[in-house]
């Protein structure tokens, strides 16, 4: 633990002068971060809307209470998705780690007609 | 973007709060104004200053009966809002080809009935508008809906990311580097109102749910939305008008059965329905703010001929009391004069800490880029800072001073008023981009709009409203607040001002270059 | 009302006396007595939990608790950008 916390040091303080020049920033390190603040903004905002939508149609409430409950919790799922993107190992990995729920979720509430056929 | 989980979200917290700091900071300001929002609007309309209040709420109901009658005999509804104990008067609405309408009201004197003229002003509510729309309609609030989000964010990485939040909890040390000292305040404004930072963002977010994600509505309502606001809303449907004509019952006693039935409760308003007809309605509602819960007051109908009670509208479901709770947080209708009080010094609290952090990020950076290609790059952060954060002060006092000399009869007063902010708010940033030195920006600006609020209470008296001395004599407190409230507000400006042009900064800046190194690892290390 | 954000104020100058830094720093002593120490931690933890009390006491159990939490924000936000000032002059 404590070796963790000393090695994070280091990457940082060793971070410094990589920041310090915009030059030394690579064109593939650029596309990764941009690659993440797209799956952050509109694979959070998904997997938020799909977990939300699921939410409202499954709970064991009235439909109303449901609806509110499920739209009342879909900010954190948000905020950690968004949290969730660059937190993962690589840009893919936070794609993934995103749209596999979310196409999972949107096949429960509208499954396709080969599931269904099954 | 870093390895590891911590320095991911230090990255996250730190230019994600960059991108949308200033917007942040305008939409908090704002905020924070809006819990006076009424008292604003009272200043901005002198005409309304001498209105005594009423001994009973009721005393002016025949006077806006009388006025309801002779200017929309023939409108579908009505709606009555009695006075409280933030606003003396009576105001009346109507509604024209079925819809109510900003041009459809009057105000009414309730001791004497007199109709009054306040000059066109959006008062507090511009304030109130722009926290949520920037003015800019629906793509505004979608935008104040991504800064919100990003806002929660920052809230959550945040604590993430500030390692020593229990024992730095009452660390706050200005004479140490700049660098320290901006971390300090961004965390000590942080971590003690986090309660307060975690419930606005998040039910700001509550009260606009259905806008940003209405996936849920959608799909378990099949896109019926009038179906869903009917359940959610309980939207209380009147029936259609007979067209035969009948008189309307006497008014006064339904709303005193209706307080005796809610103990002694105060009235918000009455709406009747189809006034005139033999199918008229009389709605009569609760005031709002009676318990924390928000959109749940309790509805009393009323037959609008015969006078017999038809039903009454109250909330039973668990869902939504807890979402009109959230919504009730965020609005503060609920907050009395001392709760008011304190959730504006916390909205304060957390303008500081927007601010802070903004300054944060040019500080850390100030030393470290002079001269190479993204200076100019810092001094564009570093002006929008200053515009950003002491501009918006200016021009937000622009907005007062444009009140009250902007002639009162001008074509499009309101947005004439609006128009003076946002030309203000230009102003201060060309200036910002143009002046050699930050510093003397920020003081330059600091030290206008500490100037421009100290003079308000001067500029009320001398352009008709009732002077600071006098609404003290009066006992009219929530006037004499507002005229209050600028002094120890333009002393904070001005002394800012003060403390940010102090050569302190720099000789702290100039320091040998070993110590600011050890600031900086520091700094890495808690940011 | 006032009660409870005195009670809240005060607790919090204790909770920070209660920290040797603090204690240190602003009786200007080397010295960071252990039992002072501990007497400082439970008059604060206590004094919160009394404010809270008041809290619900003055305004119920639904406006109680935010003034509670609302107090205890302010009272602690006020005493520490205080804290510098006063170190400074007394």
């Amino acid at each position: 633990m404590l070796i963790d916390t000393l090695k994070t040091n280091r990457n940082l303080s060793q971070a410094v002068p990589t920041l310090k020049s915009t030059k030394s920033v690579s064109l593939a390190y650029r596309g990764a971060v941009l690659s993440r603040i797209l799956a952050g903004v509109f694979g959070g905002y998904a997997l938020a809307s799909v977990l939300s939508a699921l939410l409202a149609t499954t709970l064991p409430l009235s439909r109303i209470d449901a609806v509110l409950t499920a739209t009342l919790s879909a900010f954190f799922v948000f905020a950690l998705a968004v949290m969730w993107t660059f937190a993962a190992r690589t840009a893919a990995h936070a794609w993934i780690g995103l749209l596999a729920p979310t196409a999972a979720m949107a096949c429960w509430i509208f499954p396709p007609a080969w599931i269904v056929s099954l | 973007m870093k390895e590891g989980f911590r320095p991911a979200m230090a990255w996250l917290h730190t230019w994600g709060g960059l991108v949308f700091t200033w917007l942040l900071f305008a939409i908090f300001f704002a905020g924070t104004l809006s819990f006076y929002r009424e008292e604003i609007t009272l200043w901005m309309q002198p005409e309304l200053h001498r209105v005594q209040s009423s001994v009973d709420q009721f005393d002016g109901v025949a006077f806006a009966l009388k006025e309801l009658q002779q200017r929309a005999p023939d409108a579908k509804r009505w709606s009555i809002n009695f006075p409280d104990a933030r606003d003396a008067t009576i105001s009346i609405s109507w509604t024209k080809d079925g819809r109510f309408d900003r041009n459809a009201t009057a105000v009414i004197d309730p001791n004497n009935g007199a109709v009054l003229n306040p000059r066109a002003t959006l008062g507090g509510t511009f304030f109130r508008s722009f926290h949520y729309s920037l003015m800019a309609g629906p793509l505004g609030v979608w935008i104040v809906g991504a800064a919100t989000m990003m806002m929660l964010v920052a809230l959550i990485t945040g604590v993430i990311i500030h390692k020593k939040i229990f024992k730095d909890f009452f660390t706050f040390r200005p004479q140490k580097s700049p660098g320290r000292s901006w971390l300090d305040a961004h965390n000590v404004s942080g971590v003690m109102s986090l309660p307060f930072h975690l419930m606005i963002t998040y039910t700001g977010l509550v009260t606009l749910m259905f806008t940003f994600v209405p996936a849920a509505a959608t799909i378990a309502y099949q896109g019926d939305q009038a179906l869903f606001l009917k359940e959610a809303f309980s939207r209380k449907e009147a029936p259609a008008a007979s067209g035969q004509p009948a008189a309307l019952t006497d008014l006064l006693p339904l709303l005193i059965k209706t307080r005796t039935h809610w103990h002694g409760a105060e009235i918000g308003g009455v709406t009747i329905n189809n006034p005139g007809d033999t199918v008229a309605v009389i709605d009569i509602t609760r005031k709002r703010g009676a318990t924390l819960a928000a959109r749940a007051e309790p509805v009393l109908r009323f037959d609008g001929v015969s006078g017999q009670q038809l039903n009454e509208f109250t909330n039973d479901s668990v869902a939504k009391s807890t979402y009109g709770v959230f919504y009730g947080l965020h609005v503060a209708w609920y907050a009395g004069f001392f709760l008011r009080a304190l959730s504006f010094v916390m909205g304060i609290t957390g303008c500081v800490m927007i601010a802070s952090g903004a300054v944060l990020w040019t500080v850390k950076r100030r030393d470290k880029h002079t001269g190479d290609s993204s200076a100019t790059g810092y001094r564009f952060v570093e002006a929008f800072n200053v515009a950003g954060i002491a501009g918006l002060m200016v021009a937000s006092a622009i907005y007062f001073w444009a009140n009250r000399l902007l002639p009162v009869n001008l074509q499009e007063r309101i947005d004439w008023e609006m128009r003076c902010l946002f030309i203000a708010w230009l102003l201060t940033l060309a200036h910002a981009i143009l002046r050699d030195k930050p510093t003397a920006a920020w003081r330059d600006q600091f030290w206008l709009a500490g100037f421009l609020i100290a003079l308000l209470p001067v500029l009320n008296a001398v352009t008709g409203g009732l002077s600071l001395f006098e609404a003290m004599l009066q006992n009219h407190w929530r006037l004499a607040g507002v005229d209050l409230s600028t002094m120890p507000l333009a002393a904070v400006l001005a002394w800012t001002g003060w403390r940010i042009g102090l050569p302190k900064k720099t000789t702290s800046a100039k320091r040998n270059s070993k110590s600011r190194i050890v600031d900086l690892e520091e700094l890495e290390e808690a940011a | 009302m006032l009660l409870v954000i005195m009670l809240c104020y005060a607790s919090f100058i204790a909770l920070c006396l209660a920290m040797p830094k603090h204690y240190r720093d602003f009786f200007k002593s080397n010295a960071a007595p252990h039992q002072l120490l501990r007497l400082f931690r439970v008059l604060g933890w206590s004094g919160l939990l009394a404010a809270f009390f008041a809290a619900i006491h003055s305004s119920g159990w639904q406006i109680g608790p935010v003034l509670w939490i609302a107090s205890m924000s302010v009272s602690a936000v006020t005493w520490v950008f205080m804290l510098p000032f006063l170190r400074r002059h007394i």
